[in-house]
């Protein structure tokens, strides 16, 4: 594409350097000088001490780390099945010509996505609150009282808890993104296999997976994209507790710089964290191939 | 074309378990949202009593004690302007930086490119703690303007790559036009470009309003002041500070949520393609 003339070298300056400098200044800024304080024991002070790959050493020993990040990978592994796996199918009901009132139910699905983190952790405590929430009543009227736990007390069930909150608040948004995949299927292709007989296992397996396969892989980073950045929901629910039990990377990382002052640790841990979402999107890309061509 | 008696059976079965099943995901999704606005016209004794029988007796005046409780008339003011302001922002830098990247060569437009890119695959809320650092370093914490910057910058990447695959399916004719009627640059972004990014603008900004209005984590750590703080940052402090009657909470979370309720009832065509075309595209 042939380009324009350029404009003079001023309005350069104004209109591309002044939101540009915005950018540098709260964005890359921050991450240069990140990865700078982390190389330095610092408790925001006026004194700072060098020590090289210091922190980086003691955050490979460090059990907390290790927790959180076991805690980020079991979010994920939350998510992948509800969003990515358990979406498809959601998505699949709702394309279904049986189905009833098809918009009203893609409205009510979605309706969740767009409440504030914060909302939704707050309401759910209440619902996983033992002795007047939503769900030991369900629970009991199901006659399972047996399986009430502590929902966010408990070390063993707590990620459980909070995995399913954030399935339940997010999973709108994968169906909403495969919905318009499965709208871009070819309607010939799907009547041509039902001639042949086709029933729907088969449609589904050899005509909607493969023809939505870079959806299922976008919606896929996606999810892994926005769930390394948890925080609201974590924070509102449980605080990263009991103990420690539910900490994860982003909360970590604010505890040891707001509350314990670790700036240099801190930062440690963030840079950190952006490697580790780096390796897993890159993962994602190596396991599920480059194939583009599909929509 | 008349189906055979067991072909009509079973999709008529098919057709039962579509339905009931997608009523039952439906019913999960919205029944803890109808359960908290109902629960917040209740009394504590009544709400503990029976987690979901309909209030016995209506109590409207929760909401009142939650906006005085929660100094929520000050947090919803200022939840809108950071929201109107950011908004404007996000839009105007992000018009202007795709512009240039998609109409002109200059010398460093790739590292420009390269840099927003990167900004859309990190998760952003790694800078939070260097960025308070630098942020008390210049004097801009807990400022009634703190939130302006961050909350603009982060969503930069996105909102420029969604620009800039929209201008590169725009014909330069236009505005080529333009330029031999001696339309000076400002007069062609402004009557020419801005208009053809009619579509992909109103996406953003329903999509950034809805992010900025539910943004916690920067509000969280730029602003301590009482009365600067916005919505969610003010509802994460309800909790912790007013957990003796769960109503008023619950009241409180209906009052932050009913704005974005009504925006999604009247624009949820619109929303659900925003967020897929910035997904998909993005």
């Amino acid at each position: 594409m042939s380009k324009l003339k350029k404009p003079p070298r001023y309005k350069f300056l104004i209109y591309l350097g002044v939101p540009l400098s915005i950018y540098l200044f709260t964005v890359i800024a921050p991450i240069l000088t990140g990865g700078y304080y982390s190389l330095f024991r610092w408790k925001g002070g006026p004194n700072k001490t060098f020590i090289g790959l210091g922190n980086y050493i003691q955050l490979l020993q460090d059990g907390e780390f290790w927790n959180s990040l076991k805690n980020n990978m079991v979010i994920l592994l939350f998510t992948v099945i509800g969003q990515v796996v358990f979406g498809l199918f959601v998505a699949v009901l709702l394309s279904s010509n049986y189905l009833k009132y098809p918009s009203v139910h893609r409205f009510v699905i979605f309706l969740p996505v767009i409440l504030s983190g914060v909302v939704v952790g707050t309401l759910w405590s209440v619902i996983f609150n033992k002795s007047y929430g939503l769900l030991d009543w369900l629970l009991s009227v199901l006659g399972l009282s047996g399986l009430s736990r502590n929902w966010l007390g408990d070390p063993d069930v707590v990620m459980l808890s909070i995995g399913a909150v954030m399935v339940w608040q997010q999973i709108g948004f994968s169906v909403v993104i495969y919905l318009a995949s499965l709208q871009n299927i070819p309607k010939d292709v799907v009547e041509m296999a039902e001639i042949d007989g086709a029933g729907w296992l088969t449609k589904f397996l050899y005509i909607t997976l493969p023809l939505m396969y870079n959806t299922i892989k976008v919606s896929m980073i996606l999810v892994i994209a926005g769930n390394m950045k948890a925080f609201d929901h974590v924070f509102t629910m449980t605080k990263g507790g009991p103990g420690t039990s539910s900490s994860v990377l982003t909360l970590y990382a604010y505890k040891k710089s707001f509350q314990n002052l670790q700036i240099g640790y801190a930062s440690a841990i963030s840079i950190g964290t952006i490697f580790v979402s780096l390796a897993i999107i890159l993962l994602v890309n190596l396991l599920m191939g480059r194939r583009r061509e599909d929509a | 074309m008349r189906k055979s008696l067991p072909r009509r059976l079973a999709s008529a079965g098919a057709r039962i378990v579509v339905n009931l099943g997608m009523c039952l995901l439906s019913l999960t999704a919205i029944y803890p949202v109808f359960w908290m606005v109902l629960s917040s016209f209740k009394d504590d004794a009544g709400f503990v009593a029976d987690p979901i029988r309909l209030p016995r007796a209506w109590h409207p005046e929760n909401f009142l004690s939650a906006i005085e409780i929660g100094n929520m008339r000050t947090a919803a003011f200022n939840s809108l302007y950071v929201t109107v302001a950011v908004v404007v922002g996000i839009v105007g830098c992000s018009f202007l930086i795709a512009y240039f990247l998609n109409r002109f060569h200059f010398a460093g437009k790739r590292v420009i490119g390269a840099l927003f890119s990167f900004g859309l695959l990190i998760p952003v809320h790694c800078c939070m703690v260097a960025l308070y650092i630098q942020f008390s370093h210049f004097g801009l914490n807990d400022k009634w303007y703190s939130l302006f910057l961050p909350l603009t910058a982060f969503s930069l990447p996105l909102s420029i790559t969604l620009i800039n695959n929209f201008l590169s399916s725009t014909p330069l004719e236009v505005e080529e036009a333009a330029i031999i009627d001696g339309a000076s640059l400002e007069a062609r972004l402004v009557r020419v470009v801005l208009p053809i990014c009619r579509p992909i603008i109103s996406t953003l900004v329903i999509l950034n309003a809805l992010w900025t209005w539910n943004e916690f984590p920067f509000a969280l750590v730029l602003i301590n002041n009482t009365n600067l703080k916005t919505l969610p940052l003010m509802m994460a402090n309800f909790k912790t500070q007013y957990t003796t009657s769960y109503t008023i909470l619950l009241a409180a979370l209906t009052l932050c949520s009913i704005p974005v309720i009504l925006v999604y009832t009247f624009f949820s065509k619109q929303i659900m393609q925003g967020m897929t075309d910035g997904a998909v595209k993005g």
